[in-house]
């Protein structure tokens, strides 16, 4: 601080404010206290409390603000003989406040000992022998109100109160319920190391010390981050207890999003590889709940750098793993020429990642698989009008495809939930050069995978199936097992399976997908005709059903007698098919939600 | 600091005062607002001494003011080729150091003092504009004077400490 504008300021109120002190209590907001905001008001608390307890009216109030480590030291004048308390209270991101009186000789004489965001001194400056005899004199002596922004920044309320030496019941208890419960960060700082020796197994050290904020929900926080060219980084941020849910975000140097985490828990965590030198941000956001949080940064040069690993699921396998067993799977069936859209990719909980590419003339299909094995993967492919086909079931797996005519530009939108990888392919059907038959439309492709592999050649029956028209098949030989599968075009969205045993539900698969098979053997004598029913649960359009053990239907003839006895046909263990089925529509309800849909 | 923090403590500083009615009243001695301290005053009065008796004459009023822990300051000042000038900075009980620095017009650091010696010595090439920057640990009220003195000379700065008990 300097003295000239100081003193110009002063003289400029000694012009215009001479007179008396000002008789009323600050009851309004004025000009120099701000707005009537929260500070104003825990203000007007503060202000009742210490009128209740004898200290007068204030004087005056105003407001300030204070950075971090910072401070601002203002020249006052008292009153000798009486004694003046001086109260200021913070808010926004200022955390600890301090206040301190120093005498005319720049001595320390009094400090404030309020803890958080509220301060407090009270000063009795003496009165002199000589100055009594004054007469008509006002006697001051000069001090000086330093305040110091110890922890945070932010908006600062000050008032002062002047009472009689002696007067005044104490300030016991004054700042009760007018400042923020301390908030212990020994949880979040716990955490924090936790992560800290995860990620130094994986090469990364700590890039300085923890940051830790005081948070409420709706809140967020900004740190400048400097990132050098060769680096990846990962930052983890920690949410102590009340903390439910915060968020990550990374801003390159013109403020471009570049890296994030939202998901729904209080331990986001990103990564960013940079190949030249950047100045970001880093932005934490509460979304839900209140409380402690901490963040850290950590960095290797890239060569180093290792991507995570399960430490908790140490035989869990890599997305990239699942995603090869898949895709030989798929090959069995005749789909080959693969190619790798991503190979390793992370994923937050409802994070959507698009990737465009070509696919056709022919049939093409997308495969994706997750990890861990908890995470739920969709896929979502669309051209450029629409959406042509979603695979939205509860599983880490996923496959969509597609037949144009012609090469066409197709977006695949991958959607997760839970937080993990991905890795990401595409295969080509099969043109029937080879021993497989060719595969030439959506609901073959969507067969091809519904069924065993050694079933790849038996005969397709074709059906048209409506929402109110299911068609029912009779299953003739029924004393072994049944093993059924169906396909839909593109204009039915769910088609179900169920088998029957006269009135009884003896299997199906009502699962959200354009696909379905039933398995099923008989454990005991038949005791009515078996009956297979092809339900489109989603639209309408033509289905296809193959049979994948050596059983025919009778040709749809209803009310038909029950078929002659044949010779039993030996059990077959139940198979696994490439893509998971048998849950149920209520199972899915949250995949299949309109607003779930990521290109609306 | 900002003008309105500064205008909102001046007003609050007003109502302290004795103005009114009695016209007649004496001035009281000392504001705040004039950062005049007695004890920091006696102490550059006995360095000042020092100063002169090597030549040196005071330049100018001293100037004054009050920092915060880790807070600085700066004033302008106009210096001349040909001579060589020492700033000399006093500081109350409760700065545990003060640091001063000279800067030229462009902002480039021409001179410091070294640690515990209260003064810089600088001879300016050519005339010219430059700032004095103070720079306290510890908060309290400071003092700064400027001497102007011959060139070619060497001047001794580091007897100018006060003893320890001897500190305002």
């Amino acid at each position: 601080m300097v003295a000239g504008p100081v003193l110009l300021w002063t003289g400029l109120a000694l012009a215009a404010g001479c007179g008396a002190p000002p008789e009323e209590p600050v009851d309004e907001p004025s000009e120099l206290l701000g707005p009537l905001d929260d500070l104003a008001r825990r203000f007007g608390r503060l202000r009742r409390r210490l009128e209740t307890r004898g200290y007068g009216q204030p004087t005056q109030a105003f407001r300030t603000f204070v950075l971090q480590g910072e401070g601002e030291a203002l020249p006052v004048d008292l009153a000798t003989g009486t004694c003046t308390t001086w109260v200021a209270l913070g808010g926004g991101g200022l955390r600890d406040l301090g206040m301190t009186v120093f005498d005319g000789d720049g001595a320390e004489v009094a400090s404030d000992a309020v803890r958080g965001e509220g301060a407090l001194v009270h000063v009795c400056p003496p009165q002199r022998q000589e100055d009594t005899v004054r007469r008509g004199f006002t006697e001051t002596a000069p001090y000086y109100v330093e305040l110091d922004a110890a922890d945070g920044s932010g908006a600062v309320v000050v008032g002062s109160f002047v009472s009689a030496v002696g007067a005044g019941e104490g300030f016991a208890d004054l700042f009760e319920g007018l400042l923020v419960p301390p908030v212990p960060f020994v949880e979040v700082e716990a955490a924090l190391t936790e992560a800290r020796e995860t990620l130094r197994e994986r090469g990364m050290q700590p890039e300085g010390e923890p940051d830790f904020e005081r948070m409420v929900a709706g809140r967020s926080w900004r740190r400048p981050i400097a990132l050098e060219a060769g680096r990846c980084y990962a930052v983890v941020a920690r949410g102590g207890a009340g903390v439910e849910d915060v968020d990550l975000y990374l801003y390159d140097a013109v403020g471009a999003e570049v890296a994030r985490d939202l998901g729904q828990d209080a331990a986001p965590r990103l990564e960013h590889c940079v190949d030249e030198d950047e100045s970001a941000t880093l932005e934490l956001r509460v979304f839900a709940g209140q409380g402690a949080v901490g963040v850290l940064a950590f960095s290797a040069p890239q060569s180093e750098h290792v991507e995570p690993t399960h430490t908790t699921e140490e035989n869990e396998e890599e997305p990239i793993v699942v995603l090869g067993e898949t895709l030989r799977e798929f090959e069995a069936r005749g789909f080959d020429d693969v190619l790798y859209v991503v190979r390793d990719a992370a994923i937050n909980p409802g994070e959507s990642r698009t990737h465009r590419l070509t696919l056709g003339p022919g049939c093409a299909l997308l495969a994706g698989a997750g990890g861990p094995e908890e995470l739920d993967l969709d896929l979502y492919l669309a051209d450029d009008t629409e959406t042509v086909d979603r695979d939205t079931r509860v599983h880490r797996r996923a496959w969509v495809a597609a037949c144009p005519a012609v090469a066409t530009p197709y977006r695949v939108t991958v959607k997760a939930y839970g937080r993990g990888r991905y890795a990401l392919a595409r295969v080509v059907a099969s043109t029937g050069e080879g021993a497989l038959p060719a595969i030439t439309d959506i609901a073959r492709v969507r067969l091809a995978l519904a069924m065993d592999a050694d079933a790849a050649d038996a005969p397709v029956e074709t059906y048209v199936v409506g929402p109110d028209e299911p068609v029912e098949i009779r299953v003739p030989r029924n004393d072994g097992c049944v093993d059924v599968a169906v396909a839909a075009s593109e204009s039915v969205l769910d088609v179900d399976l169920l088998l029957r045993e006269g009135d009884t539900l003896l299997a199906s698969d009502t699962g959200p997908a354009p696909w379905a098979r039933v398995t099923h053997c008989l454990s005991g004598p038949r005791t009515g005709p078996l009956r297979l029913q092809i339900v489109a649960y989603r639209g309408e359009g033509e289905v296809v059903l193959r049979w994948l053990h050596d059983q025919r239907p009778e040709p749809r003839v209803p009310n038909e007698s029950p078929a002659p006895n044949l010779a039993p046909v030996p059990p077959v263990a139940p198979v696994a098919p490439i893509v998971p089925a048998m849950r149920t529509h209520m199972a899915a309800t949250r995949a299949i939600e309109p607003q779930e849909e990521p290109f609306e | 600091m900002r003008s309105r923090s500064l205008a909102a403590w001046a007003l609050f500083v007003l109502p302290m005062f004795g103005c009114g009615e009695e016209v007649e009243a004496e001035v009281p001695e000392r504001r705040a607002a004039e950062y005049r301290s007695e004890r920091v005053d006696v102490e550059m009065d006995r360095a000042s001494e020092v100063v002169r008796t090597r030549g040196f004459t005071d330049q100018g009023v001293v100037w004054r003011g009050f920092l915060v822990d880790r807070g600085a300051a700066t004033d302008q000042v106009s210096l001349r080729s040909g001579n060589c000038y020492v700033v000399l900075g006093v500081a109350s009980s409760a700065v545990e150091s003060l640091e001063l620095s000279l800067f030229d017009s462009d902002g480039a650091a021409v001179a410091r003092n070294t640690p515990g010696t209260p003064a810089l010595h600088y001879c300016p090439p050519g005339s010219g504009t430059f700032f004095v920057a103070v720079r306290a640990s510890g908060s309290g009220l400071f003092a700064v004077r400027r001497f102007e003195g011959p060139a070619g000379i060497d001047v001794r700065l580091d007897d100018l400490a006060p003893s320890p008990s001897e500190r305002p």
